[in-house]
């Protein structure tokens, strides 16, 4: 019995929608990829942002400008460091994207990090207006130090709209 | 005439040791960005608003900018000071301190004059100076909501 549910749910698996268009209890889900790039702004220019902030270029589904601010930023001994932040997405035609994240950045050398985040899709305007997800990065921190730096990431996820 | 060849040499002594002012190489930049008004949980530390948006033309790449201070006049215009930053797609930096005058249309709606002191960069535009003037409009503009579309032309000098 339940050799023919596991190969039941396997055939159900391969008959699920393409990427693009799939349904999920009245969303439509998008699968989304691409690269950002990332640069630490100096104090000066985020004097209000306690831990920093970045201004960026994203390459691929969100092809536009991306900016966040770190929330919390909790090292550890080994020199990793725990970080949650706040990013917003401005794609090239004019739609937003609001998230919630959580990163480990994993100690390489000093201002070197490894760096592995999940982006909480919260929101946005335009054709991602009520927008839910998840977008999975990947990436590293190059020269990373208070007001300098940049993070160079490849973003994997999926973006769910109300129908 | 002693005396004119020793002047002499201690200005060129000056000269080749790069103690005469530097010239500044300066070149135009042009070209048009969408700003858009971010919502305040995405910016909850800069009270008084910030912006994200996307650049074309000589910049080409991306932008934020956060208001300084905001002064309304008696007609409905505002006086706006900002700090502006842009990010282009080769990974250089410019930073520039902005001066606005917005001048109310209707409700939410401005015409926007901006003049961007250009005060360092970073890559390319390390040590940058120069002004850019930009010319747009403000779309129902409210705080966390509305974007301005502008034009930007200007000079941008480097060392």
């Amino acid at each position: 019995m339940m050799k023919t549910l596991a190969l039941f749910g396997v055939f159900c698996l391969a008959l699920a929608p393409a990427a693009r268009g799939q349904t999920k209890a009245g969303t439509t889900c998008t699968e989304i990829s691409g690269q950002l790039n990332e640069f630490i702004l100096p104090q000066a220019s985020a004097p209000t942002d306690p831990f920093g902030r970045i201004l960026g270029n994203v390459k691929g589904s969100l092809e536009g400008a991306v900016t966040a601010f770190l929330t919390s930023f909790v090292p550890s001994a080994n020199g990793n460091v725990r970080v949650t932040n706040n990013h917003a997405f401005a794609t090239l035609e004019g739609n937003q994207i609001f998230t919630r994240g959580a990163a480990d950045w994993v100690f390489v050398k000093n201002g070197f990090y490894q760096v592995d985040m999940t982006l909480n899709i919260a929101g946005g305007t335009g054709r991602y207006v009520n927008a839910t997800g998840s977008i999975h990065l990947l990436g590293i921190g190059n020269n990373v130090g208070q007001g300098t730096g940049q993070f160079v990431d490849e973003y994997r996820g999926q973006v769910c709209v109300p129908q | 005439m002693t005396r004119h060849l020793t002047i002499g040499s201690a200005c060129l002594a000056a000269a080749l040791s790069g103690t005469a002012p530097v010239e500044a190489a300066c070149v135009p930049v042009s070209g048009k960005f969408t700003e858009h008004i971010l919502p305040a949980g995405s910016a909850p530390n800069d009270p008084a608003g910030r912006v994200i948006g996307n650049v074309d033309g000589t910049l080409k790449g991306a932008t934020t900018a956060f208001i300084t201070s905001i002064a309304p006049e008696l007609n409905g215009n505002l006086r706006v000071t900002t700090n502006n930053v842009f990010v282009t797609d080769e990974g250089n930096q410019l930073f520039t301190r902005g001066d606005a005058h917005w001048e109310f249309i209707a409700n939410g709606f401005y015409q926007v004059e901006l003049t961007l002191q250009i005060v360092g960069g970073a890559g390319k535009y390390a040590g940058a100076s120069g002004t850019i003037k930009t010319l747009g409009v403000g779309d129902k503009v409210k705080p966390g909501s509305g974007m301005f579309i502008q034009e930007y032309r200007g000079r941008l000098c480097t060392p």
